[in-house]
């Protein structure tokens, strides 16, 4: 399977996320997402797995809600990911609520005209509002003259399926938000997962991020590991720990491979303020170049995107490549480190301490000496307890002669 | 592969400890040093001052020499972990062996600066009955040497330290240096091949979460102290990092302050607890 990673930009006051023109922002999408999902559904591991729209901007039953719904396939908890905008007023802060993204089961989701033509949930697993809003010439205020656009990257690679869209906007607009939705598949879990996020993307700092993968058949919310705040470094690949469960596919004192993002992405720590957003950079090592697709300083998931240079990557038919962008150059103060392959985890114990896998040296008196499979080989070592007290725990037994009592 | 382990825990209600521990060590690191090297011939380990130089002083300045070059001179690395008895303080410093005056303090070992250092911290007492549990653990499989030593004289967090670990970075396969304060805070100093410098870190990638479930992450890397944002001149460029990998025997558990913690992983491995850095050391194999 080949990369593809393009883009579509609108000039001043035409980018719409309010239209479904089959021209604009949304129809976009949906175009995009569509040839991904075709690709990935003829994958013949994701007979499970198949991506689906129920929705999309021509969906829109009034003149105020646009976006898509998606859906899921999973062998027993296909999902629902919906996004729409609820209001047309401009964002001015991190907790403006413009529009609404709910990730839900999918017999949790109700087709009907609710919202706007998009349905509604019964209940969701994931209802973020939180730092979504709307930006364009049909807002309220317009903000005038903002350029805008959408960058979608995806890979119908099986076990590695990814879709990445972004929108961003490159104006100097100060709220302006940057939101990206990474689909990926790893063998690691059963499903699909989601990772939504939002930085601002010129002055100040902010990001929201929601991080859904699977426990066994379960969806669930995980964390992962980044880089050290402050640090301006990046790094990749990412990994997302998976979590075991008790009663799940992962068990605790288990092997467990890793949750691997798609490893074109980069993702790190970048505190600096504008000039620095939507930078790009070419690799020092070479082969390739850097664009910034989130800028969250101080919370350590700015994402970047590297992009190979050579195969370029595809470009679907009338978009242009990413590179064709104005990003903005960087120069200095920043890092770059790749981390080594991980090999799978070593999962513990489900609680702590557990005294054969986790022992912490306060354990358990001589009892836990004896147990302990080192103090043990001290104790012996020291003669053992002597006199035959009984405990053994690698006494200083003879290994002839009187041999009795024995009292273990 | 696995560590070889030597267990050189003793007593501390018959006499201060740490004396005859280090001499026993010093006897470990004098051996595997002579195999080191003859193995690595275009790189040099040293010590330049062990605890046989300075009974008051006690403690470890290592050199390595490594096979680069900066300036036209060969890289030059250094560690320094001294516990000064009188002071009942112990003092770390790890940097480049540039930094390193003879006749700076520290009796015979002299001060190193100029890279990471922690100013001497009061975590030693003699006048403490602490028992010390002390490993050294070793390998010598080419391109994965290392030379551990970590102290824990009790299990609270300010009594315990990795004081001597010498180890390849096994992607550049050039020598690097840890160790840590006595409360657990971390030194590390390597050559970075891509970037052409040294470079510091002061903790380990390691799982998100601080458990349950504890993980173990594999292999070990360091989380490197690249540039910040602070504005010096000239400005550091944008540079790319190889990362600092520790041997295949190291993993990263997600606990601190568990030294001597014991993990029996499900594939069969089993490993040793080794400091307050969230290292993990291998000691039984995966069948």
């Amino acid at each position: 399977m080949t990369l593809t990673a393009c883009a579509r930009t609108w000039g001043p006051d035409t980018y719409n996320w309010a239209s479904s023109a089959a021209t604009d922002v949304g129809m976009r999408l949906h175009e995009a997402f569509s040839a991904f999902a075709a690709a990935a559904n003829a994958n013949p591991a994701n007979t499970d797995l198949q991506l689906s729209v129920l929705r999309n901007h021509a969906s829109a039953t009034g003149s105020t809600s646009y976006g898509f719904v998606w859906r899921l396939g999973h062998p027993t908890s296909p999902l629902v990911l919906s996004f729409h905008n609820v209001s047309l007023a401009q964002g001015f802060s991190s907790s403006t609520a413009s529009a609404l993204l709910r990730l839900g089961l999918a017999s949790n989701w109700i087709d009907d005209t609710s919202n706007g033509g998009y349905g509604n949930f019964s209940s969701t697993l994931l209802s973020a509002n939180r730092g979504l809003s709307h930006y364009g010439p049909s807002g309220t205020p317009a903000v005038a003259g903002l350029e805008g656009t959408l960058i979608v990257v995806f890979d119908a690679t099986p076990g590695a399926e990814f879709f990445l869209a972004t929108l961003l906007r490159p104006g100097d607009d100060n709220y302006s938000l940057n939101l990206s939705i990474l689909l990926f598949r790893s063998p690691a879990v059963s499903g699909w997962n989601l990772w939504f996020h939002r930085a601002r993307a010129y002055i100040g700092m902010f990001s929201s991020n929601d991080r859904w993968s699977w426990r066994g058949q379960s969806p669930e919310v995980v964390s992962f590991v980044s880089g050290a705040s402050g640090t301006q470094q990046i790094n990749a690949p990412i990994a997302w720990q998976v979590i075991p469960l008790a009663t799940g596919a992962v068990q605790f004192n288990s092997v467990q491979p890793r949750l691997l993002l798609p490893p074109l992405l980069w993702n790190g720590d970048n505190q600096h303020t504008d000039p620095r957003r939507l930078a790009r950079f070419s690799d020092p090592a070479g082969g390739g170049t850097y664009y910034q697709l989130g800028a969250a300083g101080g919370a350590v998931d700015d994402l970047w995107l590297r992009l190979p240079s050579s195969p370029p990557p595809s470009v679907l038919s009338g978009w242009a490549a990413i590179g064709s962008l104005s990003w903005r150059s960087l120069s200095d103060r920043f890092s770059v480190m790749a981390l080594p392959p991980l090999s799978p985890s070593l999962i513990g114990p489900a609680s702590v301490p557990d005294l054969i896998t986790d022992w912490s040296p306060n354990a358990a008196g001589l009892a836990g000496v004896q147990q302990h499979p080192l103090y043990a080989q001290q104790l012996a070592a020291a003669g053992g307890m002597g006199g035959g007290t009984g405990g053994g725990g690698g006494s200083g037994r003879p290994a002839t002669g009187v041999l009795w009592p024995r009292r273990q | 592969m696995a560590a070889i382990l030597t267990d050189l825990s003793r007593r501390g209600d018959q006499g201060f400890p740490l004396p005859d521990l280090f001499t026993d060590v010093e006897a470990l690191l004098a051996s595997w040093l002579v195999a080191a090297n003859a193995q690595n011939p275009t790189q040099l380990l040293e010590v330049l001052t062990g605890p046989a130089a300075d009974a008051e002083h006690l403690g470890w300045t290592i050199r390595a020499t490594l096979a680069a070059t900066s300036g036209g001179a060969p890289v030059q690395l250094m560690s320094q972990w001294v516990a000064t008895l009188a002071g009942t303080t112990a003092t770390t410093a790890v940097g480049l062996a540039a930094g390193h005056n003879p006749n700076g303090g520290l009796g015979a070992h002299g001060l190193l600066s100029g890279g990471q250092f922690h100013a001497p911290a009061s975590s030693l007492n003699p006048a403490e009955p602490y028992p010390a549990l002390a490993w050294v653990v070793r390998s010598l499989a080419p391109g994965q040497e290392y030379f551990g030593f970590c102290l824990s004289l009790h299990t609270f967090s300010t009594r315990q330290a990795v004081v001597l670990l010498i180890a390849k970075d096994v992607t550049s396969g050039l020598w690097h240096l840890h160790n840590t304060t006595m409360g657990g805070l971390q030194c590390m100093v390597a050559w970075n091949l891509a970037a052409a410098r040294e470079i510091f870190a002061t903790a380990l990638w390691s799982e998100f979460f601080n458990g349950p479930p504890f993980a173990l992450r594999h292999p070990s890397a360091w989380m490197l102290a690249t540039p910040s944002i602070v504005h010096v001149t000239p400005l550091p460029p944008l540079r790319r990092w190889d990362p600092v990998v520790l041997p295949a025997d190291f993993g990263t558990y997600n606990r601190t302050f568990a030294t001597g913690g014991y993990l029996k992983a499900a594939n069969g491995s089993e490993w040793l607890v080794f400091g307050p850095s969230r290292l993990a050391v291998r000691l039984i194999d995966a069948p």
